[in-house]
């Protein structure tokens, strides 16, 4: 016994609450920065898009509280429908071209049997992904003006039409976004498929061959079932990420985005920031899109399970 | 027909069995590259002995008319045999494989490859889907305008499907001599079949003589390939070169008679009459080709039929059979080189005019018709153009030819479905590596060209067709300068945005850094409240499209006096969802002791997490720092909602507002070869970390 008055449990108990609540607060520390970000740069732009979307916020003006008119112009607006449906088919098509192009190419890199020229290969399809897209926007320009550029002089020189106006006429102009989205953004795919083959156990394939499976039936039987969850990771990122294209557009059509490539983002920054400078409504158009957006990448994980993935 | 005669038969037609079969081939070829190679020399500045040596060796060209008869020669050769041997009819699927393995991988590579030079190289090619097409189909040598497919990139490709309709037609004729003499076959009645057949051969070219002339419209060398071609036309046609190509069946019969057992012929072999007549034959051939050397075209022979048809013709025929029987001569021209360059001939024959073409354009460019006046110097190219052609020929026998060969060769019959099946595995990977290329080089030409675009001055660079293509690279380069980068960087400001850029991703890395492992750290080593909450609330921003709602963006910016702030761009861009999820990840590995044993030694967590945990996670803040990089470097929309001041604006902004194609290329290049070369010093770890959301 000791005078303190204290039993030695007491003091035990004592000191591991006062632990306890240190350690709660170095967590909460901790986390803090983060979280402080987090307020700042996401809850408050939602908040802030909600509170604009309802107002008729001109420009610098701050407006009037309108309550959801602005929605209500919205769902009769042509445009902004006709961008939403642009992004979608934006994104279906890139899905359709990109995934099992990048899949034949990963399977086709790993069956390369020299290791040197497969690192090459590698980093050669990789480049374009890593290439600014402002940049090859503008490189694209030039390649596909339709005067001075390369590619209708090859057209020429292969007695095809030679003509096209890429970049303004609409159907070709979407043919081209999409042209050149496929160039970005196969070689990250095919890169990431590569490595996740990787990862397959080779014995499969040697039970398979002993078994006299052809290769189409090991690709389909094998390679595709065990890739599942990173063909579903890459269809629900690459989907996002063709959902949100900007620059590219933006860059790509500099002085003539017609409604054939004018995507949601283009018709929201151009409502925004551009023309008739209709922040009011180009907020409301935000929030619309960011449900659909989100709307569509969360069926699309439910859908191709890739949630159930994480759960095991 | 039993195995062992198709096995004899398959080796009779690789030209083994027949002596001096291969010497005769491997002449032939040389002949024609040799015609290529003086064309090229400058008749007029050589001396009288030159000029001679020269028009001799322009006669050359006739050794594509003895490719004719030889194959007539060897391809009928089991047909003769069967037939006077009383077998049946030679199987003709097998035929048609053969043929079809021998000819069509090396000539539609060939094609596909000359097809693409003469894109880029030829001016003015025309014709482009008909010669497509017809090359593709061995119907080019039908009409004039085709009978070049690919152009002067690779003119020899003409007589290929001259070949192809020959290889039809002969078995059609054997076909009615074996149908109708049934079973009473005798040498006379097929020989005389066969002189009817070559008359009528030669009726049928009359007619087309006749009938079908092409008129003389633009006709001739002097308007160029297809005016040639017109020109050449009636006179070549694939109707008259089957009649070379029916002397060497003839031949082939004689041959076929005189293997009988019989005194007479074997007192004669005996006594080396037959190398004698060889001898004198070649003798004669030389003669013959000395005599006409200076002749003009179509002269000196039947019709106007080229290559001095029947004289040379004939001669050649009646070589083939005097060599099959003869004692030496036969061995001494199928030497091993001669074996070697005949095995390889079709190689040659259809890449040694490529090669010429592309020396004469990257090599020596007076390396055209009638260029070169220093003859010394003509025989170095030359020698070099042969060596090149060698090469070429043994690479495309090794990889294209005999691969494909011997899957049919006797894959049929005399391999085991086993070891076929290996062969195609192995076939496949070359395939595979040679497409996969192609497609990188197509993928990487717009920064080739951005590269290129940078250098060249601004007139140059809408140059079409480009500069890089017209002519060899070292001229191209010549007039690369460095305005452009200079232009950006003096009157653009490119420095000032590359400057911005720099600064801007590095604060965002560093902070990025900071931030997000702290939020992982008290997640991972940090017992609170809710944390399992925290983490779905961190994670959940990775999946949200807020771009969406740049609107409430520039509000909250502007309403913190953000904008035209450095920390405008940099704050927002460290709210990375993924960066908390990449470095939970990692520090969920590192064993929970370390952390416990520095408690007991008293440290914070602050000092834990600074001292130890974050060294500890260098490869996870690596990742993430190349990933935050590319992420920040490449944005646009946030960098133009931020910063609405010139002298502010990163890279990609700064693009937008350059206005001479020749400074965006050099910005543009600037932009995207930091990134570059951050990838190449890093890309082990890049792609290693691409895996880890879902191998996780």
């Amino acid at each position: 016994m000791n005078g303190t008055g204290y039993s030695l449990a007491e003091k035990k108990q004592n000191m591991k609450t006062r632990i306890m609540f240190r350690e709660q607060v170095s967590g909460y520390f901790f986390m803090s920065p983060f979280f402080i970000m987090m307020i700042l740069f996401v809850i408050c732009t939602f908040v802030y898009g909600f509170i604009v979307s309802c107002k008729d916020a001109q420009g610098i003006s701050p407006g009037q509280f309108v309550g959801l008119e602005n929605y209500r112009t919205l769902v009769h607006d042509g445009q902004f429908w006709q961008s939403i449906y642009v992004t979608f088919k934006f994104m279906f098509v890139c899905i359709i071209t990109q995934l099992p192009a990048g899949l034949i190419l990963a399977v086709w890199l790993q069956s390369i049997p020299y290791k040197r020229i497969r690192g090459v290969l590698q980093a050669a399809f990789f480049v374009p992904f890593l290439m600014n897209t402002v940049v090859a926007a503008l490189l694209f320009r030039t390649l596909f003006d339709s005067d001075t550029g390369m590619i209708n002089w090859a057209m020429g020189a292969l007695h095809l039409p030679n003509h096209i106006e890429w970049l303004y006429d609409k159907s070709y102009s979407f043919i081209l976004l999409v042209l050149v989205a496929f160039w970005q953004g196969i070689g990250f795919q095919a890169v990431y498929f590569y490595s996740y083959l990787q990862t397959i156990d080779p014995s499969l394939y040697e039970a398979a061959r002993i078994d006299g499976a052809t290769g189409r039936q090991m690709f389909f039987r094998i390679t595709i079932p065990l890739m599942r969850p990173a063909v579903t990771f890459m269809a629900v990122t690459s989907a996002i990420g063709s959902l949100l294209v900007f620059d590219l557009v933006y860059m790509l059509f500099q002085y003539g985005i017609n409604e054939n490539v004018a995507t949601v983002l283009i018709y929201i920054y151009g409502k925004a920031f551009h023309g008739d400078f209709n922040v009011g409504l180009a907020a409301a158009a935000g929030w619309v899109a960011f449900f659909i957006i989100l709307g569509v990448s969360l069926l699309q994980i439910r859908f191709l399970g890739l949630g159930r993935e994480k759960d095991n | 027909m039993s195995r062992e005669q198709i096995a004899i038969v398959n080796k009779t037609t690789n030209g083994n069995t027949l002596s001096g079969a291969d010497g005769v081939r491997a002449l032939a070829c040389l002949a024609v590259i040799f015609h290529h190679a003086f064309q090229r020399l400058d008749y007029y500045a050589q001396p009288p002995w030159i000029q001679e040596i020269q028009s001799f060796f322009l006669r050359g060209s006739s050794g594509v008319s003895v490719f004719f008869v030889l194959s007539g020669f060897l391809l009928s050769y089991p047909f003769w045999k069967s037939y006077l041997n009383g077998g049946a009819f030679p199987s003709i699927k097998n035929y048609i494989i053969r043929r079809a393995a021998r000819i069509m991988p090396g000539y539609y590579t060939a094609f596909f490859v000359s097809m693409f030079l003469a894109v880029l190289f030829v001016p003015n090619f025309s014709y482009f889907w008909r010669r497509l097409f017809t090359g593709l189909t061995f119907t080019s040598g039908f009409h004039f305008s085709t009978l070049f497919p690919v152009d002067w990139m690779n003119s020899p490709l003409w007589s290929i499907s001259f070949e192809v309709f020959a290889y039809v037609l002969m078995p059609l004729f054997m076909a009615v001599l074996f149908f109708f003499t049934g079973k009473s076959r005798s040498f006379g009645k097929a020989i005389l079949l066969w002189i009817t057949a070559l008359a009528a051969i030669l009726g049928a070219n009359q007619l087309i003589h006749i009938y079908l002339t092409p008129d003389n419209l633009r006709r001739g060398w002097e308007f160029g390939i297809v005016g040639g071609s017109k020109w050449w036309m009636p006179n070549y046609n694939p109707v008259g070169f089957f009649a070379h190509f029916a002397l060497g069946i003839i031949a082939s019969g004689v041959t076929v008679r005189l293997m009988r057992p019989s005194a007479v012929v074997g007192r004669l072999k005996e006594k080396g009459y037959f190398d004698l007549a060889a001898v004198l034959i070649i003798a004669s051939i030389v003669f013959f080709v000395w005599d006409v050397r200076n002749l003009k075209e179509f002269s000196a022979s039947f019709q106007n039929q080229p290559y001095f048809f029947p004289f040379l013709t004939v001669l050649v025929a009646a070589l083939l059979v005097t060599l099959a029987h003869s004692k030496r001569a036969g061995l001494i021209l199928d030497n091993r080189f001669f074996r070697f360059t005949a095995k390889i001939s079709f190689g040659l024959y259809i890449w040694h005019f490529v090669i010429i073409n592309v020396f004469s354009f990257y090599g020596l460019r007076r390396y055209h018709n009638m260029g070169v006046k220093d003859f010394p110097l003509w025989l170095a190219a030359t020698a070099v153009i042969l060596a090149a052609s060698y090469i070429a020929a043994v690479i495309s026998w090794r990889v294209i030819e005999k691969p494909v060969l011997d899957r049919t060769h006797g894959g049929e019959y005399l391999r085991s479905d086993m070891k076929r099946v290996m062969r195609s595995i192995r076939l496949r990977p070359v395939l595979r590596t040679v497409v996969l290329s192609l497609v990188a080089l197509v993928f990487l030409f717009p920064l080739i060209w951005l590269f290129d675009a940078s250098l060249r001055p601004p007139l140059e660079m809408l140059q079409m067709p480009p500069v890089l293509f017209t002519k060899p690279i070292w001229e191209a380069v010549q007039t690369y300068t460095r305005d452009s980068y200079v232009a950006s960087f003096i009157h653009w400001n490119a420095g000032r945005a590359l400057f911005n850029s720099i600064l801007v991703s590095t604060g965002t890395i560093v902070l990025t850094g900071i931030i997000c492992s702290m939020c992982a750290y008290a997640l991972v080593f940090i017992r609170f409240r809710c944390r399992k909450a925290f983490f779905i609330m961190s994670i959940c921003t990775m999946m949200l499209p807020t771009s969406t709602l740049i609107v409430g963006f520039y509000m909250v910016i502007s309403s913190l006096h953000l904008v035209n702030n450095w920390l405008g761009l940099i704050l927002p861009a460290t709210v990375s969802g993924f960066g908390v999820f990449l470095l939970r990840q990692y520090f969920i590995k590192i064993p929970y002791e370390v952390v416990e044993s520095a408690k007991m030694d008293g440290a914070g967590h602050l000092r834990i997490w600074w001292h130890i945990i974050m060294p500890l996670a260098r490869p996870a803040l690596a990742a993430l720092a190349i990933i935050q990089f590319r992420i920040v470097w490449n944005d646009f929309l946030i960098p133009m909602i931020v910063m609405r001041d010139e002298s502010l604006f990163t890279l990609p902004i700064a693009l937008t507002f350059i206005g001479n194609a020749g400074a965006i290329a050099a910005t543009g290049f600037v932009t995207i070869i930091i990134p570059l070369v951050l990838f190449i010093k890093f890309h082990r770890q890049f792609i290693d970390n691409l895996t880890v959301g879902v191998r996780n």
